[in-house]
């Protein structure tokens, strides 16, 4: 008993590693794992055929929901929880019209998004009607889906993860492509599906060292949805972590994103003749000037605190915000794509507008991790939590707005409960991420409780 | 955490923590349900629940003196005479007089044809009303005066009609009104006013008024004139219910008045436990059934659309004598069109969540909530108790069974799904058909399952029972806001798919108690057959049969013989009807899309063959895998 190979410890400690998965499936994944190292400038040779079926099983139920319920669209669209107004379909639209008509279309006050929207539906106008079920509308955003299953799956397979026990590609992609909360986003047709998809590329592109390209996508990611900006950090130690870090690479790509950025930013110049759209769009989310109701914990406070008070509180919110991002970027110096993860989650909780789908999207981020699961505590405990918490949100919505028995408080208790299942979600997977790179992760106690 | 750690040690011991707090649950969950069953019979106690109390200052109730009698009176009985000349009038005929006489009290005045169909089961009528403009307002915010033709017994609606339109002549001379006053006679009090509030407030009207704050129903049958006492009928559907402002509006008013008033139809005129506790059951069930199957009081038909709204029932002796005339009551209703008509704002102050224990006493949510929450709370529990005791053994196919259990739940909720759909489209006149062909099939099921599905894993079946009873505690929690009488009566009447079942192993040890389990599974299985039991509701208590006291096939065979095929089919369709016409979803919906698919996997769970589960790891692997646990828990650097 007391010589054992190490080779023997290998597979043991898998075998204690694996509850959940057959052993059949792990000679598949090293199996990919091993070819990834081979050739990983083509992974799209690398989808196997599970993954193909996924994804088109993704898009028949995305065209078929939106022929078989056309009004889902706009159901949806009208819930607070799905799409906000920094994310509307309703509101791009109304922008795109006074757009179209040679208006500002920050001019109505309405639309607050970033105006590269507006060159995308104005191109996919050019194809067809730009109307939520349309057939041009209902391609782009199933493709944007896809494109963002195909991109996880991406870095799943990528050299910076390959390392370790991934789960299979089909998994991943079926795990982002039919979430609940990913389908519901996309036939809200909120924009933060685009965003998204944008985000989780220039993280692939950041595996595969395409740096520039990664920059670009970071920029057009952060120009759509602000709070993006906030995985710059991270990113950087993505970028240099190739090439011996060094303070010029840093200033390279910082200088790169910064030119990227404003780049885009003059686009929207160019296309209103003014700046005042800055302050429509990146003003009304810092400042937070649209007061609706969300699943965020800003809406109730502003609605309770006093004019006065409001710049003092919208700067302390916007810090709270803002404060994790560097100490979690130099904690988990050596896992760049969990410090992305991490500060994905927490942006969840603490951004301006949130919505369902930026969970969803978190959720598929956290598929990429597959070494820390079984090091997690309270997976069922949190998914019980959110899930409650996800049907009665509507619910209790639905009480206060159109039956007027109830009131605000019980959407934001709700709330209240929906950040406090991310939280532990937060806690638990960056425990579980700090104990692996402590001890490898074998928890004497995981066996004990694991809720 | 040392100490959590500490008192952790201290309770569960430090060997098997997990397993012995995995044992724990069922219990627990056993006991949220008994404890669920216990609140309920704690609320009425006196100090549990509060006295009801105007909230809503603006209200006044009774603060205005009443004019309604004297002269009045001839006007009154002149249109009972009218209305009683006009009862076997066809509808068209009937609607245009009475519009004739609204419009000749001075309102605008429209009649409203509706229809609404399913295959060839029409139903259609005519409804009448008219709008008085306020004299003090500026058209945005109506009260109703509502008189159904027919009440909801299918009477004539005969003094309440005379009085609405009586009532409404003499309001038009005040000049007092700020809310635009709509009378409405609706052809009957379920579908005919429904379809008026959804059209009122979907369709342009031919005249129309602003929103509306507020309305009373009334319901006073019969020629005489008389009443004994006034019932006030207040649930409206899907749980909802009016304002308690309202209600406490209306009792007190009545108490000024002299008026005797009952809720639910229990007397309760000594304020004791056994008064309250009736009241409240019936309450209960009042607000679980409304709109299902029988028409409603009238009052429903304004939930759900922001008004708040009572029936006021005068109820006569048999011998149609009673101590109040019908000026009192016009002038009961007068007291209250002032009252709504006083309010600043839409009604918000009082409760909108609450369960009457008498007229005068309530309990609000908070105090009943728990009741409910506790019975949601236990299916949760039970379920979290399947997965985590069906994950503890560490066989490696785990993650295929948990895939393929969800796959079958899934699969049982879409055969739900799909029959809703076919009983949704299913002609009314098929249903009875229709619905005896579902019943023999679903009776075979656990057969089916026997034979078709080959034995599983003890942690799959536990792997579903717990999927289910997820699903099912997260609807009844869910459904205990919105709807806190359904949630509790469906949480009782599924607790035995939670408790009682037992996995059909098959082990040798201790054959008299497996015996016992068995049996005891598969009387929870019939017992709580959502067919069955509807069939049971509908004998025992619409038709108020008595369940035969002697267990023979002859008692049984009258007792089947006496629900009529015909009778329980319209039944059936009348439950589909508040479904279609009403949006009653918290029945029929219900029914397919949880009741079903827990009762199918019940099924599955008492009738598939299980294994019970074996380490398949050889002695010596588990050794090592001991042996490396302890290495890995020293190696930690210190």
């Amino acid at each position: 008993m007391q010589i054992r190979s190490c080779r023997e410890i290998d597979n043991i400690t898998l075998s204690l590693v694996d509850i959940t998965y057959t052993s059949n499936q792990q000679a598949r994944c090293s199996q990919t794992c091993y070819d990834t190292r081979l050739n990983y400038h083509r992974p799209l040779a690398l989808m196997d055929w599970r993954t193909c079926a996924a994804i088109f099983a993704a898009a028949i139920l995305r065209q078929s929901l939106s022929f078989l319920f056309p009004s889902l669209h706009s159901l949806l669209g009208q819930h607070v929880e799905v799409t906000t107004t920094m994310t509307s379909f309703k509101q791009m639209k109304e922008g795109l019209h006074l757009y179209e008509i040679g208006l500002s279309p920050y001019n109505g006050g309405v639309y607050h998004q970033a105006p590269i929207f507006l060159l995308l539906f104005k191109f996919a106008g050019k194809f067809g009607p730009t109307s939520p079920d349309s057939f041009i509308i209902n391609v782009l955003y199933t493709f944007a889906d896809i494109i963002t299953a195909y991109f996880l799956c991406a870095i799943s397979k990528s050299p910076k993860l390959a390392k370790t026990n991934q789960l299979a590609d089909w998994v991943i992609a079926a795990l982002y492509l039919f979430n609940p909360l990913v389908v519901a986003t996309n036939i809200s047709r909120s924009t933060a599906v685009l965003s998204n998809a944008t985000m989780v590329g220039s993280i692939a592109y950041a595996c595969y060292n395409k740096n520039i390209l990664s920059v670009i996508f970071l920029a057009v990611a952060s120009h759509a949805n602000f709070y993006t900006i906030y995985l710059v950090p991270p990113f950087l130690l993505l970028w240099t972590s190739t090439t011996n870090t060094s303070t010029a690479s840093v200033t390279k790509y910082l200088f790169l994103y910064i030119t990227a950025s404003a780049g885009l930013a003059s686009i929207g110049y160019f296309m209103t003749g003014s700046w005042q759209y800055l302050s429509a769009t990146y003003g009304s989310l810092l400042f937070f000037k649209d007061l609706v109701p969300n699943m965020g914990l800003w809406w109730y406070f502003f609605m309770e605190m006093f004019d006065f008070f409001r710049p003092l509180f919208t700067y302390i919110f916007q810090l709270y915000s803002l404060i994790y991002v560097l100490p979690i970027t130099f904690r988990l110096h050596n896992y760049p794509l969990m410090a992305i993860t991490c500060i994905v989650g927490i942006t969840t909780i603490s951004k301006s507008y949130p919505e369902i789908g930026d969970l969803g999207m978190y959720i598929s981020l956290l598929s990429l991790f597959r070494f820390i699961f079984p090091n997690v505590r309270y997976a069922l405990f949190a998914a019980l939590v959110i899930l409650h918490s996800l049907v009665l949100a509507p619910n209790f919505y639905h009480l206060w707005i159109y039956l007027g028995s109830g009131n605000a408080n019980f959407i934001y208790a709700i709330t209240l409960v929906y950040t406090i299942g991310l939280t532990i979600i937060i806690t638990d997977t960056l425990r579980a991420a700090l104990r692996i790179e402590f001890d490898g992760g074998a928890d004497p106690s995981k066996s004990v409780i694991q809720i | 955490m040392a100490i959590l750690r500490t008192i952790r040690r201290q309770l569960l011991g430090t060997q098997g923590a997990r397993e012995s707090l995995i044992s724990l649950l069922p219990g627990l969950s056993f006991m949220f349900v008994l404890a669920g069953i216990a609140w309920l019979f704690v609320l009425p106690i006196q100090d549990q629940s509060r006295r009801t109390y105007i909230s809503e200052n603006a209200l006044l109730p009774g603060q205005a003196h009443t004019y309604f009698h004297g002269s009045e009176e001839h006007i009154v009985r002149a249109f009972k005479e009218e209305v009683r000349m006009l009862r076997d009038a066809p509808g068209e005929e009937r609607a245009e007089v009475v519009r004739q006489w609204i419009s000749g009290i001075g309102y605008k005045s429209a009649t409203h044809n509706w229809s609404i169909s399913h295959y060839d089961d029409i139903k259609a009528g005519v409804n009448v009303y008219g709008v008085l403009h306020a004299p003090r307002g500026d058209t945005t915010e109506s009260m109703i005066l509502c008189a159904p033709w027919l009440n909801q017994d299918g009477e004539l609606n005969e003094s309440g009609v005379a009085i609405a339109i009586a009532l409404a002549r003499y309001f038009a001379r005040w000049s007092i009104w700020s809310k635009d006053i709509i009378l409405l006679i609706p052809s009957d009090s379920s579908f005919g006013l429904s379809k008026w509030v959804e059209d009122y407030h979907y369709t342009s009207m031919p005249i129309s008024s602003g929103s509306i704050q507020g309305g009373i129903v009334l319901d006073f049958p019969g020629q005489g004139g008389r009443f004994e006492k006034l019932e006030i009928l207040y649930s409206g559907l899907n749980g909802q219910l009016p304002n308690l402002d309202l209600i406490n509006t209306v009792v007190l008013i009545c108490g000024h008045m002299g008026i005797k008033v009952i809720v639910h139809d229990i007397d309760a005129s000594d304020d004791n436990y056994e008064h309250r506790a009736k009241t409240l059951v019936t309450g209960i069930a009042h607000q679980a059934l409304s709109g299902m199957y029988r028409s409603g009081a009238g009052s429903e038909a304004f939930s759900g659309w922001r008004i708040d709204s009572v029936t006021l029932a005068a109820k006569t002796s048999r011998d149609g004598y009673g101590p109040y005339d019908h000026m009192l009551y016009g002038r009961l209703i007068e007291a209250s069109m002032r009252s709504i008509n006083n309010l600043l704002e839409h009604f918000h102050q009082s409760f909108f969540f609450y369960l009457l224990l008498s007229p005068y006493r309530f309990v609000s949510i908070a105090t009943y909530l728990p009741s409910a929450m506790m019975i949601g709370a236990s299916f949760t529990i039970k379920g979290i108790y399947y997965w985590m005791s069906s994950t503890s053994t560490k066989s490696s196919s785990m993650f295929d069974q948990a895939i393929s259990a969800f796959g079958l739940f899934t699969a049982i909720v879409f055969f739900s799904v799909a029959l809703f759909s076919l009983s949704a489209w299913t002609p009314s006149s098929m249903l009875a058909t229709t619905a005896s062909v579902v019943f023999t099939v679903t009776a075979m099921f656990p057969i089916i399952f026997r034979l078709f599905i080959s034995p599983k894993p003890l942690s799959y079946i536990n792997k579903l029972q717990s999927y289910v009873l997820v699903f099912v505690g997260l609807f009844l929690t869910t459904l205990s806001t919105l709807n806190f009488s359904l949630s509790f009566m469906l949480g009782l009447i599924f607790a035995p798919l939670a408790h009682a079942l037992t996995p059909n192993v098959n082990s040798p040890t201790n054959k008299l108690i497996e015996r016992l389990k068995c049996y005891i599974s598969w009387i929870a299985i019939v017992a709580t057959c959502p067919w069955l039991d509807i069939y049971l509701y509908y004998s025992l208590v619409v038709k108020g049969l008595e369940f035969p006291r002697q267990c023979s096939l002859q008692t049984f065979r009258n007792f089947l013989a006496n629900t009529c095929h015909e009778e329980f089919g319209e039944f059936l369709s009348g439950m589909m009807w508040s479904w279609r016409a009403l949006g009653v979803w918290s029945f029929v919906p219900v029914l397919f899309v949880v009741w079903l698919p827990l009762w199918l996997v019940a099924c599955v769970v008492v009738s598939v063959r299980a294994v019970a589960e074996t380490d398949r790891r050889t002695p010596e692997e588990r050794m090592v895998t001991v042996i490396e646990n302890d290495q890995l828990h020293e190696d930690k650097p210190k």
